[in-house]
């Protein structure tokens, strides 16, 4: 199963990355090109070792990589375009140490056309597209700034030709204003490129910090280095074996971005691993046996793996209502301008929602490997949260019926006592008074005492008769629904109107049938107002349905605690349902229970 | 009156012995339960059995079947059942054990409290007539009724038709209201045109069983008389 859910996520992946490769190869055979031509016509470069000058060559190459890695698989291709563009460009400023001149001139004054396209990437991240206004003005300035400064000091200077290793040539003039005024704009524009990026840091949230994490460490890196090398190409205070140095940690700084980006695609594989992992682990623990059953392992797994620790994973069951994993009732999840839903649909039903930060919404490959990758233990976790909402209900079901089988046991019982128990009481005070009549020979007295007595007791046997029917009709077991209800007609105060198909049905059906119709007349007698009522019974082929129709006043509803509650309850037990149906006037009661046991 | 008691409580058995005896009725046998009954009445041949419904093995309605058995081996037996509860499907399948039903009766139990009422409704069976609890046929009048159809009778004609229900012949019918057999005749007619009660008018008494059973089962019904019934049969029919 993991298995199967690795390569959905991989296949996602690579689908979109096999679409991208042909033109990523061919600008990588460009750059390529682009560097073999430019090396060839430059090389070697005066008065610089051959160790450094390799470094220097080598970086666009090397560049190639993460922008390629970024280009195939980052969600946006425009940063890995925009990389890949720079590898390239990066070459023509080693145009400036050929003898042509129309080279030269091409790589003096685009020698720095690559600064530009790499702050418009930064500026753009991680999208590479301009949205607001500071990026509309600073991204075409900084293309101005490196390459009109440097067509502005090619006019100014008339460099010589071949002039140039890295603005450093021992035994140079002095910078000329131009090149001050060209290594100031580049210090204030790295300055301002390094705020815009720490402001866009401060201001967003956790979430929304990670995809620009490595450009603000790359970018402060790269900022530092080369302000250092424009101060110090400025003051020339420096040695020439200083420069490999302060190239090597500009170079590094650059390429810390590409890289640290790419291993973090590398890591995003490795992390949706993990969620595939975890989702097995999920499966485990959703297992009831299991010990960490129910622990809401797989919210807490997707919140880590997706770096957003207020995800909600909230489940929806068949009947609209919302539960978590222990099939609890729960909120359902709302969306705002700072919390956004992720629907989990499986084979065409929706499963679950995920309530996360907006800031999801903008990383759709995180929330799409998680789904993906976590679907089926989503699935398996629904179907453990909708057991866990009926094992609830159940639960508490069973509760109302132990109480209401407890209530009704007390009503019995005060009844027995109220009832029976005091009129042979006094039944037996009345002979104890006839006896000492007829001890004293006073028959006439003794007779009227037991008259007294006997007509107690007829009265006791009638009331016990009366309150032995109500308990339980014997007729419902050995004439059925039509004949019990008969009974009832006899107690109803107002016209009772019954009509039962005739037949008979399993008994837990007919004695169901039974108390709903009872207990619904008795709660119309009670609060209905009526003047008449109707039970109808209509036999399905697989299910009996029992409606108690009244015009009375109306507005019966099944509140937790009360009768209908109660019935409801009952009609449950054999799989049943009971619903009040809300008409113009008076009360239906409809209950439909199964013919075939569940 | 020669009678066989089956009563599985022995105390009441042996009362109900002890009080009728004391009443000139002849206690020729007492059984417990369906096949000491039946031997009683074989040995015995009694004028009536009197039977309590609920028997051993199952105490449901093992009297009505002992009732049937005899009857079918001695038409001639009159038989009385006592019943706990007031169940009017009880008396209606003692009227149809045979097509022309006689000498059958149905009490409530506690009627064993007043034996000069028990000993008249032996000999009101014992004679061929139908005996009904006037319980029962009272709490069948008594019925809500949505235009209630028993309100276009007179306080007399229903007095006749609760005495018809109750199983009287119209010599007993005019006995009970102490008056002539014609003007019991015509309160009758006059019932059976109000109320359609086709066969209330038949005096013999062979046939009473069936004009009972017509009385019973009008009483029973509960004509609507509004469209509550039907919307609720059709809801549920469309359901």
């Amino acid at each position: 199963m993991i298995t199967t859910v690795r390569l959905k996520v991989r296949g996602d992946g690579s689908r979109v990355a096999r679409a991208r490769w042909p033109w990523a190869a061919a600008a990588s055979v460009a750059v390529i090109g682009i560097a073999a031509a430019t090396t060839a016509i430059s090389y070697p470069m005066p008065y610089q070792s051959p160790w450094a000058e390799m470094a220097i060559r080598l970086w666009g190459v090397a560049l190639l990589i993460p922008a390629v890695l970024l280009w195939l698989r980052a969600p946006s291709p425009r940063p890995g375009q925009m990389l890949v563009t720079i590898a390239g460009v990066y070459y023509l400023q080693f145009l400036r140490s050929t003898d042509h001149p129309v080279l030269f001139a091409a790589g003096f004054c685009l020698g720095y056309l690559w600064t530009g396209i790499f702050e418009h990437m930064v500026l753009t991240w991680p999208t590479g597209r301009i949205t607001d206004r500071v990026q509309r003005v600073v991204v075409p300035a900084g293309y101005l700034a490196s390459v009109g400064g440097q067509v502005f000091r090619y006019l100014a200077d008339h460099p010589r030709r071949p002039s140039w290793t890295f603005g450093v040539t021992p035994g140079e003039p002095a910078p000329t204003t131009a090149a001050y005024i060209g290594s100031a704009l580049s210090v204030a524009f790295t300055l301002g490129i390094l705020a815009i990026v720490v402001r866009r840091w401060v201001t967003s949230n956790r979430l929304r910090r990670r995809p620009t994490g490595p450009i603000w460490v790359g970018v402060s890196l790269a900022a530092v280095v080369s302000i250092a090398m424009a101060v110090a190409a400025s003051v020339q205070e420096w040695r020439p074996a200083e420069v490999p140095i302060l190239l090597t940690g500009l170079g590094g700084g650059l390429m810390a971005i590409p890289a640290v980006y790419a291993v973090r695609l590398l890591r995003n594989s490795s992390a949706r691993w993990d969620l595939a992992t975890v989702a097995l682990d999920i499966e485990d623990a959703a297992d009831p046996l299991s010990a960490r059953h129910g622990s809401g392992q797989l919210q807490k797994a997707l919140a880590d793996a997706v770096g957003d620790p207020s995800l909600r994973l909230v489940y929806r069951l068949r009947d609209g209502s919302h539960v978590d994993i222990h099939g609890r009732a729960t909120s359902p999840p709302l969306s705002s301008q700072a919390r956004a839903i992720s629907p989990v649909v499986r084979r065409g039903r929706l499963l679950a929602l995920i309530e996360h930060d907006q800031a999801l919404v903008d990383d759709r490959s995180i929330a799409d490997a998680t789904s993906a990758a976590a679907g089926i233990a989503i699935e398996n976790a629904h179907l453990h949260a909708t057991m866990q909402a009926q094992i609830e209900q159940i639960r508490a079901s069973r509760h109302r019926l132990a109480t209401a089988a407890l209530d009704e046991r007390q009503r019995i019982q005060r009844d027995l006592h109220d009832g029976a128990q005091q009129s042979l009481l006094a039944i037996l005070v009345l002979l104890d008074v006839a006896g000492h009549h007829l001890a004293s020979a006073d028959t006439g007295q003794a007779g009227i005492s037991i008259k007294q007595a006997h007509e107690r007791l007829a009265e006791a046997i009638s009331m016990l008769r009366e309150f032995t029917e109500k308990i339980y009709p014997v007729t419902l077991i050995q004439h059925g629904l039509g004949q019990a209800i008969e009974r009832l007609a006899d107690a109803s105060p107002i016209p009772l109107v019954v009509s039962v198909a005739p037949g008979r049905w399993p008994l837990p059906v007919e004695i169901t049938a039974y108390f709903v119709i009872s207990e619904s007349l008795a709660n119309t007698y009670k609060h209905a107002q009526a003047t008449r009522v109707a039970v109808t019974v209509a036999a399905r082929e697989d299910q009996l349905i029992v409606e108690i129709d009244d015009n009375g006043r109306g507005g019966a509803r099944i509140l937790p605690g009360r009768g209908l509650a109660g019935l409801q309850d009952r009609v449950a037990a054999i799989g049943g349902t009971l619903r009040v149906v809300e008409q113009r006037a008076g009360t239906r009661i409809v209950a439909r229970l199964p013919l075939e046991s569940q | 009156m020669r009678v066989v008691i089956v009563e599985d409580q022995g105390l009441l058995r042996d009362a109900l012995a002890e009080g009728l005896s004391t009443h000139q009725v002849e206690v020729v046998g007492l059984a417990r339960d369906h096949r000491e009954a039946l031997a009683a009445i074989d040995r015995s041949a009694p004028d009536v059995v009197l039977l309590d419904i609920r028997l051993p093995p199952d105490f449901t309605d093992e009297g009505l079947a002992i009732a049937e058995e005899a009857r079918s081996r001695y038409p001639d037996v009159a038989v009385l059942v006592l019943s706990q509860y007031r169940e009017v499907a009880y008396a209606e399948r003692l009227l149809n054990m045979q097509e022309h039903c006689h000498a059958v009766g149905y009490l409530l139990k506690e009627r064993v409290g007043n034996l000069t009422e028990l000993v008249s409704a032996l000999q009101r069976v014992a004679a061929g007539e139908i005996v009904i609890d006037p319980d029962v046929i009272a709490a069948l009048v008594r019925r809500p009724r949505v235009q209630d159809p028993l309100e276009t009778l007179t306080a007399y004609e229903r007095r006749a038709l609760t005495l018809l229900a109750e199983g009287r012949s119209n010599l007993g019918i005019a006995q009970v209201l102490d008056c002539q057999i014609s003007t019991v005749e015509k309160h009758l007619s006059n019932i059976t045109k109000k109320l359609g009660l086709a066969t209330a008018g038949t005096g013999k008494s062979r046939h009473v069983n069936v004009r009972v059973l017509a009385a019973l089962a009008f009483l029973r019904s509960n004509p609507s008389g509004g469209p509550s019934t039907s919307e609720g049969a059709a809801a549920a029919t469309d359901a």
